[in-house]
């Protein structure tokens, strides 16, 4: 995996994961209406799904950016 | 929920392409007791520093149409602008995006995910009077 790739890859993880870890910590630490928690367990499923998305394309994919590819 | 709606509340422009981010941040911001006004890319975050005079911008460095980069020199090169601090936010956490960020004209930075009380501290540091804290 080339330099250049894993420096995307941190990028494009760190996206998804500042609104799960974000939203997971409003919901612990808030008093919410139950829309908001609606929401943004929405929002925290939609978030998790995409980085279960980007894990699948960039390292389980076509292998180009698989370790030792 | 309260919503503290005072005149003398400070403004923040958040510009943050990713939806659930902006959503996110504001919301919490919001319920610190800013008054949020939000952009989706570099250029809208620029043209919304001019009109609605923020009293600081986050401003995330990864952004479409024009970059966070490009953005903070062009907001520091104009006298209209200049004097609004930037905090700049970035997702690549690596050696010299920090030094980048400051050398486009960012006052402070920090990384994704966001710490929000490290991030709050930032805010209120750079806030004339020290913010609403």
């Amino acid at each position: 995996v080339s330099t250049p790739d894993l420096r995307k890859l941190a990028h494009d993880l760190r996206a998804p994961l500042t609104g799960i870890q974000g939203l997971s910590e409003v919901l612990a630490e808030e008093d919410l209406s139950s829309e908001d928690v609606k929401n943004f367990a929405r929002r925290i499923n939609a978030e998790a799904k995409r980085l279960g998305q980007l894990i699948r394309d960039s390292l389980d994919g076509d292998g180009e950016a698989r370790p030792g590819a | 929920m309260v919503r503290e709606n005072r005149p003398d509340v400070a403004k923040i422009l958040l510009v943050e392409d990713n939806e659930t981010n902006r959503e996110m941040l504001s919301w919490r911001l919001n319920r610190k007791g800013y008054e949020l006004v939000l952009a989706e890319d570099g250029q809208q975050g620029i043209d919304k520093a001019h009109t609605e005079n923020p009293d600081l911008i986050l401003l995330d460095m990864s952004l479409p149409v024009v970059d966070g980069w490009t953005a903070a020199r062009q907001l520091k090169a104009d006298a209209a602008t200049a004097g609004i601090p930037i905090i700049a936010l970035t997702a690549h956490a690596m050696a010299g995006d920090r030094e980048q960020a400051l050398e486009a004209g960012c006052d402070d930075y920090d990384t994704k995910p966001v710490e929000f009380a490290r991030l709050l501290g930032k805010i209120e540091a750079l806030l004339p009077g020290g913010g609403n804290a």
